[in-house]
């Protein structure tokens, strides 16, 4: 079994390299990038709600922000290898000013405090006509350029992301492991206990929101430099329930959850469109599916069908 | 003199559940504090570790007064509490919930080692389950990582709740077992709430009653379990 576990991974990241060949420069490689930006969200989001278990309705408004910032510097004339630190720094401001405040408090106060922040982000975006385009959006938004090199295509942007992807999954296994990462998940299981065991709890709680919303911040970055162009519906309240839904189904807290969630709930979608309507209902009885066949999301239903599997063996 | 809780106060809205209680920790000895249910037996411990600030009175820690400090700080300052009904970390591995527990002090890996070679050879149990999820584990076993966790910490005074609510009448004799021998081999102070006061007398020193926010009787425990109103309140003898 450890075996083909060991095997696994490794394919795993060979299909994926191989997929820009199978799908072609065009609409369904655009659906794959933008698959592992939200993967890239998601893993942001399970920080603070997967591993800490403070509810955060506002990571589609970190999103938003990132690729803001990023599109309006890049647009005014400022080097792209600026708009990472630009967007991550915008970000970061925002989660300490929301979470300082409210994460001091007990229960679910981030999940109003978030709802509020991302309906004001997306008043801002939509009002602010003169810098943000209002609801038609920025467009032809300068592309990623390092150092001279300039990445051109979807098969190289795609290649970019998925280097991007791997870093930001690989930080949060270290995060996970690390004092920082127990502190977080003590602080989930029981904030009392976690006091008790000499955790900083708010300290805790503040950290995971800021990194999660970094982790937004630079999605949104390289949402804007790559698809260059961004809209207002790509960062509404809508949005944020659905990253929740993707950690949801996926696996809170598991960080291959968070990919199969995320890449899920984007392709299907788009492979379900013929559907129509019809989409919609699927997609809630597929939820509530979920929920009851496998509560801890798709990543948890892994290892217990292998067990049914073992005891079939025997 | 360890730990003095001087004349504290302590009030829920309008109900007073601590009305003015006094008592002490040495260094090295066990100390018990018994009651019936809704005594403030656990009030006192969560006002102590600071999870609950008294309206009146003082708690000094080797000689300073505490009672405005925070939790984790008290927690560095060498006070553990080991909460009621264990509160194990679910998600958690045995390992992770032990490491937590060193999570306010400074890292120097010897050190944990050391005190995890403690908590192993106290609960050997444990140390067969390391990788396992804290959900997994029965609730001896989960009393047994409570008590691991808490002395990662490297206390210098242990407060124990209720080590023996919901176990088998076995595994509890083995519970106040380990605790004895906790103390007398590193001399750890130890501060036990317990509601059964038979067991909590038999391996404490000394002794304080509280009943319905006050105490009422205080001694070494030997002389309290023959005080004939114990005997016939606590003991049902």
């Amino acid at each position: 079994m450890k075996k083909q576990q060991r095997l696994l991974a490794p394919l795993l990241v060979a299909a994926a390299l191989a997929a820009p060949a199978l799908a072609g420069d065009g609409y369904a490689l655009q659906v794959l990038n933008i698959a592992i930006l939200n993967c890239i969200v998601v893993l942001g989001l399970n920080f603070v709600t997967g591993w800490t278990g403070q509810v955060n309705f506002g990571q589609a408004a970190f999103y938003g922000l990132g690729a803001y910032t990023t599109a309006i510097a890049t647009k005014a004339g400022l080097p792209w290898i600026t708009t990472p630190f630009l967007s991550a720094l915008v970000a970061l401001i925002a989660a300490l000013v929301l979470g300082m405040p409210t994460l001091r408090l007990r229960s679910y106060y981030l999940a109003m405090t978030t709802i509020g922040f991302g309906e004001i982000v997306r008043l801002i975006i939509v009002h602010w006509e003169p810098v943000t385009g209002g609801t038609s959006g920025l467009r032809a938004i300068p592309g990623i350029s390092l150092f001279g090199f300039t990445v051109e295509g979807q098969i190289a942007h795609f290649y970019l992301l998925f280097a991007a992807l791997a870093l930001a999954a690989l930080v949060a296994h270290r995060i996970r492991h690390s004092s920082l990462g127990r502190a977080m998940l003590a602080t989930r299981d029981s904030e009392i206990a976690a006091e008790l065991s000499g955790v900083d709890t708010v300290r805790t709680k503040i950290l995971a929101f800021v990194i999660g919303s970094i982790y937004a911040g630079l999605a949104g970055c390289l949402y804007a430099s790559s698809i260059r162009f961004i809209s207002p519906d790509s960062f509404t309240g809508t949005q944020a329930v659905l990253f929740m839904t993707m950690l949801i189904i996926g696996g809170m807290g598991s960080i291959p959850g968070c990919i199969i969630g995320a890449i899920g709930l984007t392709i299907l979608p788009e492979l379900l469109r013929f559907l129509g309507q019809w989409y919609l209902v699927l997609y809630g009885a597929g939820v509530i599916a979920v929920i009851v066949l496998a509560p801890g999301g798709l990543a948890s239903a892994y290892p217990r069908i292998r067990q049914r599997m073992a005891g079939f063996a025997k | 003199m360890l730990l003095e809780v001087q004349d504290i106060m302590v009030s829920y809205g309008h109900i007073e559940a601590l009305r003015g209680v006094s008592f002490n920790v040495d260094a090295g000895e066990i100390v018990a504090l018994i009651g019936s249910n809704g005594a403030g037996k656990t009030t006192a411990l969560s006002t102590i570790s600071g999870l609950i600030r008294p309206t009146s009175g003082a708690i000094r820690w080797k000689g300073e007064d505490i009672q405005n400090r925070a939790v984790e700080r008290i927690v560095r300052d060498g006070l553990a509490h080991c909460p009621e009904g264990r509160r194990v970390f679910p998600g958690l591995t045995v390992l992770e919930n032990l490491m937590s527990g060193a999570a306010a002090r400074p890292y120097k890996k010897s050190e944990i080692d050391d005190d995890l070679a403690l908590v192993f050879e106290l609960f050997p149990r444990l140390s067969e389950r390391i990788k396992q999820g804290g959900w997994s584990l029965s609730g001896g076993e989960q009393q047994m990582l409570a008590i691991g966790r808490a002395l990662m910490s490297r206390p210098k005074l242990l407060m124990l709740d209720e080590p023996s609510l919901g176990l088998a009448p076995i595994i509890i004799e083995q519970m106040f077992d380990r605790i004895l021998e906790l103390n007398r081999r590193t001399k750890l102070a130890i501060l036990l709430v317990e509601q059964n006061a038979a067991m909590a007398l038999e391996i404490s020193h000394r002794a304080f009653v509280l009943e319905t926010g006050s105490i009422i009787l205080s001694g070494p425990a030997a002389e309290l379990a023959d005080d004939p109103r114990i005997r016939e309140a606590y003991l049902g003898v």
